[in-house]
C-alpha cells in the first residue's frame, strides 16, 4: 500500500460535500434574499430581528458551512471546467492553486465573519 | 423507395499520406443491412484496400465500434435503414491512436487494463481439495452487470476526458476493477486503489456520463466509477488519517 | 500514470495517427453543452457565495450599513444577477439530485432501492428544506 500522491480525492470530498449543502440550500437564500426581499414582496423583519437569527449558534454554523463549502465545491469543479474548455495540462496547476487558493481565502473571511457577527 | 446509400468512409493510409482523408461510395441498399454489412460490401465489391475489425457480427466480440455520424456504435448492431437517407460517415473510434482506416491501436487501452488487475487477488490461494468458491445470488448481483463489458471501447470515444487526458485509465478499466473490487472471493481492493487513488485514476473523471449512453452493453462505467470514488475517498481518508497499515489491505 | 506493458509495435506499419480534440468538443453535442452548463453553475454558485457573505458583513455593520445593502440589491443589475443566479443554482441542484442516485446504492436486504425513488426522494427534501428556511427568516 502506497501513499496516494494525488490529492485530488481530498479536494473531491469537499467538492461533493458542497455540491449536496449547495444544491439543497442555494437557491432558497436567492430567492428569499435577492429577490423577494429587494423586490418587496412579504414584509420584511426588521434589522434587529434578522441580526439576532443570524447570531443564533446554530445559524452561524450553517451560515459558514454554507458559505464555506460553496466555496471548495465551485472551486473544484472550476478548476476542471478550465482545463476542458482550454485544453490545456499547462493551465491545470496555476488553476488549481488560484481556485482552491480563493476558496481558503473564502472561508477563512467566513470564518471571521460568522464569529464576529 | 430509395435504392442506394452514400457511405462516406474515413481512410488512412500511411505510405500514401500521412492524414486521413474521406472517401466516398454509393453501394446498394439492402433491407436489413447493418453498417458492418456495407463495409463488407465495399470491401468484398468495390475496394479491397479498406481496413476494419470484426469478428462476431453478433454484438458480442466487442471489435467493430466505430464512429457512425459521430457517434460510437457496435457497427454489427447498427442498422442502414437508422441513417435514411443518408450520407452515412464512418470514422475510427474517437481519442484512439489509427494504424490504417478504421482500425485502432488498442495498445493504451490493454496496458490501462492490467494497471487495474481485473483478476481475482485472493489473500490466500485455496487448495482445490477444499472445493468450489461459493456466492450467494445477492453477491454476485453485486458485480454481476460490470462483467457483461465486452471491451468495445466505445465507452472510451464516448468520454472527453479520455480525449482530453491521455493518462486517464478510462470507464471500462474503472468498471472492470470494480467488477473485482465487489466480487467476494477477491481482497485486492487495496492494490487497486493504488492505482484509482492516483493521478490518472477515478478522480480525472468529471461525471459527463456519456459512456453509461454509449455502452451497448447496460454496464453503466458512470455509476461504477461514482461508486469507487466514494470508496475511494473514504480510503483516501483513512490513509491520510490512520496509522500505516490501518487502512483496508 | 505509466500505462506501458509492453514495447510499442515498431517494425512493419509504425506510423500511428493521432486525432486531436478540438477547442469546440462540448459544442458538438447536446449532452457536453449541458454538461459544460452543469459546470458553469459553479461560478453562479461561487458568485452567490460570496454575496451572502457580503450580506452577513452589512447585517453585521449596524442598521444604516443594512438599508445602504438592501438598496443595492434593489437595482436592477442586481436584480438581473440574481435571476440568472436563481436560475443556474435551480439547475445546479436539479442536476445534482438526478445524479446522486449514481454514487449511492440503497440495498435495503434483496431490495434495491430504485434510482427514480431516490431522485423523487432528495427533490421532496430539498423542497421541505426550502420551505423551512423561509418559514424561519420570514416568521422573524
Ligand atoms: S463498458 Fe460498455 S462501452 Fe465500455 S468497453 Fe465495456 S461494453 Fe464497451
Ligand atoms: S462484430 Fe463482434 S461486436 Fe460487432
Amino acid at each position: 500500500m502506497k501513499k496516494s500522491q494525488n490529492n485530488d480525492p481530498f479536494w473531491w470530498s469537499f467538492f461533493g460535500a458542497g455540491g449536496v449543502f449547495s444544491s439543497f440550500f442555494v437557491p432558497i437564500h436567492v430567492l428569499l434574499l435577492g429577490l423577494a426581499l429587494p423586490l418587496g414582496w412579504w414584509l420584511w423583519p426588521e434589522h434587529e430581528s434578522l441580526l439576532e437569527l443570524a447570531r443564533h449558534p446554530l445559524a452561524r454554523i450553517y451560515l459558514f458551512l454554507l458559505i464555506a463549502l460553496s466555496l471548495f465545491h465551485a472551486a473544484h469543479r472550476i478548476r476542471f471546467t478550465l482545463h476542458d474548455l482550454l485544453l490545456a495540462h499547462s493551465v491545470d496547476k496555476p488553476a488549481a492553486f488560484a481556485c482552491y487558493g480563493g476558496a481558503i481565502i473564502g472561508t477563512l473571511y467566513a470564518m471571521v465573519t460568522v464569529w464576529t457577527l | 423507395m430509395q435504392k442506394s446509400i452514400k457511405i462516406e468512409v474515413k481512410r488512412y493510409i500511411p505510405e500514401k499520406q500521412p492524414t486521413p482523408f474521406y472517401q466516398e461510395y454509393e453501394i446498394p441498399l439492402e433491407p436489413k443491412w447493418g453498417v458492418l454489412d456495407a463495409l463488407t460490401y465495399i470491401k468484398d465489391e468495390m475496394d479491397g484496400t479498406l481496413s476494419f475489425r470484426w469478428s462476431c457480427h453478433m454484438g458480442v466480440c466487442g471489435s467493430c465500434g466505430m464512429m457512425v455520424n459521430g457517434q460510437p456504435a457496435l457497427t454489427c448492431a447498427t442498422f442502414l435503414e437508422e441513417y435514411l437517407p443518408g450520407p452515412i460517415r464512418i470514422e475510427p473510434l474517437d481519442h484512439f491512436r489509427v494504424i490504417r482506416d478504421l482500425v485502432i491501436d488498442t495498445d493504451d487501452f490493454m496496458g490501462k487494463l492490467k494497471r487495474v488487475k481485473p483478476w481475482l487477488i485472493p489473500v490466500e490461494e485455496k487448495p482445490l481439495s477444499e472445493g468450489e468458491n461459493k456466492q450467494t445470488p445477492a453477491e454476485l448481483a453485486a458485480f454481476k452487470q460490470y462483467t457483461l463489458c465486452i471491451n468495445c471501447l466505445l465507452c472510451y470515444s464516448a468520454c472527453p476526458v479520455v480525449g482530453l487526458n491521455e493518462t486517464f485509465v478510462g470507464p471500462a478499466a474503472i468498471a472492470l476493477a470494480q467488477r473485482y473490487n465487489y466480487d467476494s472471493r477477491d481482497q485486492g481492493q487495496a492494490e487497486r486503489h493504488d492505482v484509482l487513488l492516483d493521478h490518472g485514476g477515478a478522480f480525472d473523471c468529471t461525471l459527463i456520463g456519456e459512456c453509461s449512453r454509449a455502452c451497448p452493453k447496460h454496464v453503466d462505467p458512470t455509476g461504477a466509477i461514482q461508486r469507487y470514488k466514494a470508496d475511494g475517498a473514504l480510503e483516501y481518508w483513512k490513509r491520510l488519517i490512520l496509522p500505516r497499515g490501518a487502512a483496508s489491505k | 500514470m505509466d500505462t506501458q506493458t509492453q514495447a510499442p509495435y515498431k517494425r512493419f506499419r509504425p506510423e500511428r495517427y493521432k486525432p486531436q480534440m478540438a477547442l469546440s468538443w462540448w459544442w458538438q453535442k447536446p449532452t457536453y453543452l449541458l454538461y459544460i452548463l452543469r459546470e458553469l453553475t459553479s461560478v453562479f454558485v461561487a458568485t452567490y457565495a460570496v454575496i451572502l457573505l457580503l450580506t452577513l458583513r452589512a447585517l453585521g455593520a449596524g442598521g444604516e450599513a443594512w438599508s445602504d445593502w438592501l438598496t443595492t440589491l434593489q437595482s436592477p443589475g442586481m436584480i438581473a444577477l440574481h435571476l440568472v443566479i436563481l436560475l443556474f443554482a435551480v439547475y445546479h441542484s436539479l442536476t445534482w439530485f438526478s445524479l446522486a442516485p449514481t454514487a449511492l446504492v440503497l440495498r435495503i436486504k434483496d431490495y434495491t432501492v430504485p434510482a427514480k425513488a431516490l431522485v423523487v426522494a432528495h427533490v421532496v427534501i430539498w423542497l421541505l428544506c426550502s420551505i423551512a428556511i423561509a418559514a424561519i427568516v420570514l416568521t422573524r
